[in-house]
Formats: structure tokens, C-alpha cells, sequence
């Protein structure tokens, strides 16, 4: 899987202020990911700096493989950007919103706003002005934008900021129908960690300008979660036994020496006895008890929230 | 003198807008030239933006078109590939567990470590273990075939109500062992349908199976009702009923509701019924309530 965009080193200094401190991600196509840190941790001078908004004071950054060229304005063509509060004109409806943008950035394709309004579910033949739009909508015209040119990347900054609990769950709907349905990579930054978790395939977590660690969430989930973890001598007689003794156990094989047991509870004394009377040698007991937020505040060393 | 004057510099201004028009003009072409060269190393993802008032809309509107085409194609032989993936790695859990139980069993009696009843007990068990597994295997087969678009329907005129009746007679003795309550109601009258008797059977086989063993319900309903051009062939029961959320998982060839991996049967039986009834041309139709049951809803085109 290639790396659209790549970032590697990135050091921004805002003269005393060290905001990015060697930062190096890599962003695969098709995925979204999820950049999750504390207001202030440096999420929103990453995507700046990705999209050309703000220079580096040291680091690479490379779009689609190439490095950026801050006089060729058309590789960021491909990107489509929400970054803080969208900014549209208060008396103008959505659509003729989208106009005006359709006509200073270009379009690629007849219907470009019709679809785009679609997609984040905003009604096309609306007149009502953008002054009188919720918070939800106005984020959701803020994506439209994004979406306007058709771009292979969405870098969104917060999505989810300042809205009700129902347009939060719609405009996660709208993220994942995106990559799922049209294939596109999407950058999210958030504090929030519930939202990520739901989103994220990828994820990096950033503290005071710094990645703290970056990885699938695939891979941070098979490590969190509830289960206990047996490395035994004989795989095939351990299964056995655990059928006839416990019913309707939650066991899977994993390989020909591990068996993990899901939901913790406390048989692990009586499961380790039943084996090891049985001459099965139990050579590590492994309990896995450690949620996702546990995680996070582990790796940040305070509250995630 | 003037009017000369006024001419030429007329004609230079002309001269200067056409020069400037065709300087644009060679600019998007050139644009769209480079365009076209990345598309055509491989880079689908790319298009053409030009705003819609511009005369070069309607080209780069349609070169953007057959590009996404493109794209689309490449996107779902991915997504199949991405697929196939997610369900091997499944897959292997769901065989490589009962290979390990059932190994477990039989070491324990080639040790010589049980005998007499214990050691009957065992085999049974084993034996048991087995035929489930062959019955996986064999159901992860015919839905392969099946998807892949090999499997052959032999299509026979037919009377769908003795077909029905046929299917269900088979599963009286286990609704009987298992305390389950049924009603039948199928016409007497000839019904004639275009019918693979095999994969009908299989159907009705499969959702039978699914209410009499999955749903732990008292009671099963089957009913036949024969419509101007279509007949409705509904199995319905009184169970557990599927939650609103995996509603539009169930078809999916590796979802089961019942979370506990010691369920009878492979996750395969809903997502074999929609292969075949969709093969066949069935409609099939599901509605359920949780704590209430479910009940499904084939429907086949008359013979004309």
C-alpha cells in the first residue's frame, strides 16, 4: 500500500515555541487516519504544514511521492482541505456558496455541487442562507467544499468539533461512506479518542509537538482488549479439555502454541491446573485487560479527554 | 491620418487579444496533455479541474469521466482482492479451532489415555466433530462456486407446492426432537414454476435449518401462497429474532448472531440462500423482531 503523503521530520518552530518536534508519518491511500492529541499538541500546524499553509522549519514533506513545490499550486489540486471553522458568505445559500468556489478552484464535472451537497446530505434547492445554518450543517458545507474538485486526500481538521451527538454520528457516517464507497484518504485530527476509535484505521498520537506513537488500529487493538492469553506445550489436547470442561467457552487457536480465552473472568487458576494435570506444560499465562482510553492516557501520560 | 491611426491600433489590439486567447488556449492544452500522460502511467486518482464557465468545461468533464471509470473498475477488483483476504484469515479460525478440539480427542484415545464407555464417548464426539467440519467445508465450497459463478442451474418445469412439501417432510422427525410446533399451509392445487429442484431444496433447507436450530424458537410456520405472477413462499418463527443492528449483515458469508463460537452449523447457511436465491432469480425478503422471530420471503415467477 503506498503512501500518499508522507512527513518525515518535521520540525516547526514559532520563535521560542518548538510547535512540531521531528515529526514523521506516513498516510496510506485508502485509510483514514486518525491524529489524536490534546488542544495544542501541534494536530492543526501538521495539516498546515502538509498543505503548504504554513513552512517548515526543517523536515520533508512529500505528496503522491514528490516533494512539495510551493510554487506549483496544482499538486495540492488533489487534496481537499477543512481546516477550523469553515468560512463561507452569511447571505449566500449553500449552493450558491459552492458556486463561487466552483468558479475560483474549478470543477470535474457538470454536477460537481449537486453531488457534493448529496453526499454530506445538505438539500440541494435550499435558499437558506448560511447565517442561519446549525453548527452540523455549516460543518457539513465546510466537507462539501472539501469535496468540490473531486481530490484523492480530505485533510479535515477536528470534523467533528462543536456538534450534537446526532451530527457527530452523521458526519462520521460521511467519512467512512467516503473512503469506503469512493475510495478516498482521509486525514482527521480530534481530542476526542471515542471518535477516532470508530473511524481510524490508522493512527498517530501526538504530544506537545511530538508523535508519541503511530500505528494501525488493528494492531493497537489486538494488544488492548479482554482476553487471556495460554502458550502451551499441546494445543490440540488443551482444546479438547477446555471443551469438556467449561461450556460454551469463548476460545479461538491462534497458532500450534497459543490459545486466547476471551472475556476475563476467573477461571484462570482452574484452567491452568486443569492443564497442567492433564501433562500439558503451560509455559506463559498472559492477561490482556487494557482498554483503548487506558492505552491512550498510559501513553500520554494524563487524561486523553 | 487619424482614421489610419485609429485602425492600426485597432488591429493591434486584436492582434494582441488573439495572441493572449491562444496563449490560454495552449495553456489547457498543455494542462491537459500532462494530465493525460500521469492517467496514463497509472494514476487514476488524477482530474482535470477547470471551472464550469470555462469552454474547455465540456472536454475535461468528459476526459474526467472515463478516467473515474477507470478508477471504479480498479477500485473493485480491490475491494474482491481485500475481501477474499478478510475471509481466509476468518476462515482459518473457524476451521483451524474444531481441527484442534477434534485432534485433541483422538490423540487422548490413540494414547490409549481412556477406554471402555469414556473411550465410545470419545469417538462419538470425534465423529460428530467430523461430519460438522465436512458440512463447513462443504457449504464454504458450494458458496465459493456459487460466487465465482460456476455453479450450473438445471432448470425443470415443476410443481412448487409438492416441492415445498417435500423439503419440509424431511424436517418433521427433528422438529419433533427438538419440541418444535409447526404449521404447513400449501395449496393441493398444481402451481408450476421454473424450479432447480436441488437449489430450492438447499433454500428451503437452509432457512428451515436456521429457524429450527438458531433461532430457539417453539414454533415454525410455512406457508405457500400462490400470487398472479409470483408465489410467496414464507418460513417464519417465534425465536430469538435478529437484532436491529446486524440486520444488513446476516446475508454476509462470515456473520453469525449468536456471539458464542460453540454454535452448530456454519456462519454460511444465510449467505448460501442469497446466492442461490439470487441465481435463481428469487426475490427474498426478511423481516424480524428482536424476542419476537423472523421470518423470510421467497418469491418465485410463475411458469406462464
Amino acid at each position: 500500500m503506498e503512501n500518499i503523503i508522507k512527513v518525515k521530520g518535521l520540525t516547526k518552530k514559532y520563535n521560542n515555541f518548538l510547535a512540531l518536534d521531528n515529526v514523521s508519518l506516513e498516510i496510506k491511500k485508502g485509510r483514514i487516519y486518525g491524529i489524536l492529541g490534546r488542544n495544542g499538541a501541534g494536530k492543526t500546524t501538521i495539516m498546515k504544514s502538509i498543505l503548504g499553509l504554513t513552512f517548515p522549519t526543517s523536515g520533508e514533506i512529500y505528496i503522491k511521492g514528490a516533494p512539495i513545490d510551493y510554487k506549483d499550486k496544482k499538486q495540492f489540486f488533489t487534496i481537499g482541505s477543512m481546516i477550523e471553522t469553515p468560512a463561507f458568505y452569511s447571505n449566500l445559500s449553500a449552493r450558491e456558496n459552492l458556486e463561487l468556489f466552483a468558479l475560483i478552484r474549478g470543477i470535474t464535472q457538470k454536477n460537481a455541487i449537486e453531488k457534493a451537497l448529496d453526499i454530506v446530505g445538505l438539500e440541494i434547492n435550499s435558499n437558506k442562507p448560511f447565517a442561519s445554518f446549525s453548527m452540523g450543517m455549516k460543518q457539513r458545507l465546510g466537507i462539501a467544499n472539501a469535496l468540490l474538485h473531486e481530490p484523492e486526500v480530505l485533510i479535515l481538521d477536528e470534523p467533528t468539533n462543536g456538534l450534537d451527538p446526532m451530527g457527530i454520528v452523521e458526519v462520521r457516517n460521511i467519512l467512512i461512506d467516503l473512503c469506503r464507497d469512493f475510495s478516498k484518504t482521509i486525514l482527521i485530527s480530534s481530542h476526542i479518542l471515542s471518535e477516532i476509535e470508530k473511524v481510524a484505521d490508522d493512527i498517530a498520537f501526538i504530544e506537545k509537538g511530538r508523535v508519541v506513537e503511530e500505528s494501525s488500529m488493528e494492531s493497537i487493538r489486538s494488544r488492548c482488549g479482554k482476553y487471556t492469553s495460554y502458550v502451551v506445550s499441546d494445543v490440540y489436547n488443551s482444546a479438547r479439555l477446555l471443551e469438556e470442561n467449561y461450556e460454551n467457552l469463548n476460545y479461538i487457536v491462534i497458532d500450534n502454541k497459543e490459545i486466547r480465552v476471551f472475556e476475563l473472568n476467573d477461571k484462570t487458576n482452574s484452567i491452568n491446573r486443569l492443564l497442567i494435570n492433564n501433562g500439558i506444560d503451560v509455559f506463559q499465562i498472559t492477561t490482556q485487560n487494557e482498554s483503548l482510553e487506558e492505552y491512550f492516557k498510559k501513553l500520554t501520560g494524563g487524561d486523553g479527554k | 491620418m487619424f482614421y489610419r491611426k485609429l485602425l492600426l491600433l485597432i488591429l493591434l489590439i486584436i492582434i494582441v487579444y488573439l495572441i493572449y486567447k491562444r496563449y490560454m488556449e495552449k495553456k489547457k492544452l498543455t494542462w491537459l496533455k500532462n494530465l493525460l500522460r500521469e492517467v496514463e502511467s497509472g494514476d487514476y486518482g488524477k482530474r482535470g479541474v477547470i471551472p464550469p464557465n470555462d469552454e474547455y468545461s465540456e472536454i475535461y468533464y468528459l476526459i474526467n469521466e472515463i478516467i473515474r471509470k477507470n478508477q471504479n473498475d480498479i477500485i473493485q477488483i480491490n475491494r474482491l482482492n481485500q475481501q477474499n483476504k478478510r475471509m481466509l484469515t476468518s476462515l482459518s479460525h473457524d476451521i483451524k479451532t474444531p481441527v484442534a478440539s477434534l485432534l485433541g480427542y483422538l490423540e487422548t484415545i490413540d494414547k490409549g489415555l481412556v477406554d471402555g464407555v469414556e473411550k465410545e464417548e470419545y469417538l462419538k464426539i470425534a465423529l460428530n466433530k467430523t461430519y460438522k467440519l465436512k458440512e463447513y467445508i462443504n457449504d464454504l465450497f458450494q458458496l465459493l462456486q456459487l460466487e465465482s459463478g460456476e455453479y450450473m442451474l438445471e432448470n425443470h418445469p415443476c410443481n412448487i407446492c409438492e416441492e415445498t412439501r417435500k423439503a419440509f417432510i424431511s424436517w418433521v422427525p427433528i422438529l419433533e426432537e427438538h419440541n418444535i410446533k409447526y404449521n404447513v399451509s400449501i395449496p393441493e392445487n398444481r402451481v408450476v414454476t421454473i424450479l432447480d429442484v436441488k437449489a430450492y431444496e438447499r433454500i428451503l433447507d437452509n432457512l428451515i435449518k436456521n429457524a429450527t436450530i438458531h433461532s430457539k424458537c417453539e414454533e415454525i410456520t410455512i406457508t405457500l401462497i400462490e400470487k398472479e405472477e409470483i408465489v410467496q413462499v414464507k418460513i417464519s418463527d417465534n425465536g430469538i429474532g435478529i437484532p436491529e443492528d446486524s440486520k444488513d449483515m446476516i446475508m454476509d458469508r462470515l456473520y453469525k448472531v449468536d456471539e458464542s463460537r460453540n454454535t452448530k452449523g456454519s456462519g454460511l447457511g444465510l449467505a448460501i440462500v442469497k446466492e442461490l436465491s439470487d441465481k435463481c432469480n428469487m426475490l427474498l425478503e426478511y423481516n424480524s423482531e428482536e424476542g419476537k422471530g423472523s421470518s423470510f420471503i421467497l418469491g418465485v415467477k410463475k411458469a406462464l
